[in-house]
């Protein structure tokens, strides 16, 4: 497993209490590492996501949230120096198998990332363009329903509906924000991974994005990186609690706020360390 | 417990105890007055814990405002939550309890106008006093949060009914013996009544130490279902 070059600052390993397991899991994580050279970021990663869950990913910066939510659909390929070693299975399949299609693997696994990115695009051709390339429509009418039902379950449709042709970062944040879900949601996928995506929004856009969280959560697996306690609390029906590349503590996420298992967690939640 | 990052919040929480600890003594206090003045017929005394009632108030409805103020602002969570609810119910139950004292110091106005003395004979003393150790004891687990201290409390409540019902038992002898003096044998009971129920005020309090340890909530289980469910 461990490389010896690897610079391993996990001498003692921290063993997840509560409830990492799930019946209708789907993704499997198992021994999960991920490094980058010489430093391990993540360390004996195991976890299950639920199938139509919203598992909320909390913890102090640096403490590998995000690195385990890029290494859910292969982000981290795009780094270098990053190595990914363990079974991280979706739907059974191990998502770093040779033969694993990445751009197919990321249809499947959305990505909606802190800062909303539109493309320069129109509004209509954000959220066309997944489909398009993957050839998810025959007929221009068929696209057109992708992209009205994409906007429609994104929240936005009532809102651009009259001005599709308008350029994507015109929009307000907000809107940019669920633009980038539409457009993720577009391709059909099934899980979609969110890296802090209300971060730079205001209290009524953040409210929208956590509602939409909440209706998406009826049809995808969600799994949302935050570092609002009261955010994870409201979206999330499980948090996992990460330090220093270790997976703390896993449980419902009324038994993280309430009481939760590892004093670790206690001590991030009630603002104890940072 | 180590202190928040924020230590504005550490100050908010220390005030908050320091109230309700000031309440829990200004309740003893109360109690132990009450039941002099009626032995002594001591309408000044009676008086003085009319006006300890109204620091309680006080008290209570500035703890109130800052469990409220913590709740909005600082949005606790954990044992922090646990907290703020345990410190919230133990404040609502020492502004009852209080109230239950002045019942009893009010009862000073009949005692005095009569020359039948029923309070004199020492059990509303015992049973005030026995009363008064059951709440310290509760509170006292509640700043440790000693859960054995509190399961303790919540099993002595049991001498407290045993006394509360033999105290009963001879003030209904007094009707009997005294039917002229009815009227004010029945205050004896209301004051054995208001003391007793100062004791189940204590076992609430004992009871939030169990959730504020474990986020278990015991309120309105027997002693055997608690030891029950503690015990898993």
């Amino acid at each position: 497993m461990m490389n010896s070059a690897v610079n391993n600052i996990f001498d003692q390993k921290i063993e997840t209490v509560g409830s990492p397991f799930v019946e209708n899991a789907k993704y499997n994580i198992r021994n999960m590492q991920v490094s980058y050279d010489d430093n391990v970021a993540i360390n004996n990663i195991n976890v299950d996501i639920a199938d139509k869950e919203v598992i909320a990913l909390i913890g102090p910066s640096g403490c590998g949230k995000s690195t385990f939510l890029r290494s859910l659909n292969r982000m981290n390929d795009t780094v270098a120096s990053c190595k990914v070693t363990g079974d991280i299975l979706l739907d059974g399949e191990d998502i770093y198998r040779r033969q694993q299609d990445v751009v197919a693997l990321r249809a499947k696994v959305g990505m909606v990332f802190q800062k909303p990115n539109p493309f320069p695009k129109s509004i209509y051709d954000n959220v066309a363009y997944g489909p398009r390339i993957h050839g998810l429509a025959k007929s221009k009418d068929e696209l057109d329903h992708i992209v009205e039902r994409s906007l429609t379950k994104a929240g936005l449709w009532n809102e651009v509906k009259d001005r599709l042709n308008s350029m994507g970062n015109g929009l307000s944040g907000g809107q940019q924000q669920r633009l980038c879900i539409a457009r993720a949601i577009a391709v059909s996928p099934e899980v979609i991974l969110m890296d802090e995506p209300c971060s730079a929004l205001d209290p009524i856009a953040t409210a929208k994005i956590e509602e939409l969280i909440h209706e998406l959560s009826e049809n995808y697996s969600i799994a949302i990186v935050t570092h609002s306690m009261q955010q994870a609390a409201r979206v999330s029906s499980r948090t996992a609690y990460f330090h220093l590349g270790e997976l703390v503590e896993v449980n419902q996420t009324d038994t993280v706020f309430t009481n939760p298992e590892h004093n670790l967690t206690e001590a991030y939640i009630t603002g104890r360390f940072g | 417990m180590e202190k928040h990052i924020f230590t504005p919040y550490d100050v908010e929480l220390t005030t908050l105890s320091s109230d309700v600890y000031t309440m829990g003594d200004l309740v003893a206090q109360q109690l132990a007055e009450a039941v002099l003045a009626i032995s002594e017929g001591d309408a000044r005394l009676a008086e003085t814990v009319h006006q300890t009632e109204k620091e309680i108030n006080r008290l209570d409805i500035k703890v109130d405002k800052t469990c409220q103020h913590i709740l909005a602002v600082r949005q606790p969570a954990a044992s922090d939550l646990r907290y703020i609810l345990a410190i919230a119910r133990l404040a609502h139950d020492l502004e009852r309890a209080g109230d239950e004292a002045k019942k009893v110091a009010r009862l000073v106005q009949s005692s005095h106008e009569q020359h039948y003395k029923p309070f004199k004979d020492g059990r509303l003393k015992k049973l005030a006093q026995d009363v008064n150790l059951q709440l310290k004891r509760a509170l006292d687990a509640f700043r440790d949060v000693n859960v054995d201290d509190a399961v303790e409390v919540i099993k002595g409540d049991k001498l407290v009914d045993q006394s509360y019902a033999e105290g009963i038992r001879d003030t209904i002898k007094m009707m009997e013996e005294n039917p002229e003096h009815i009227d004010i044998i029945m205050d004896k009971i209301w004051a054995l009544r208001s003391i007793e129920r100062i004791g189940d005020h204590a076992i609430n309090i004992a009871e939030q130490v169990i959730y504020l340890k474990h986020g278990t909530d015991v309120r309105h289980r027997s002693v055997k279902a608690l030891e029950e469910k503690l015990d898993t």
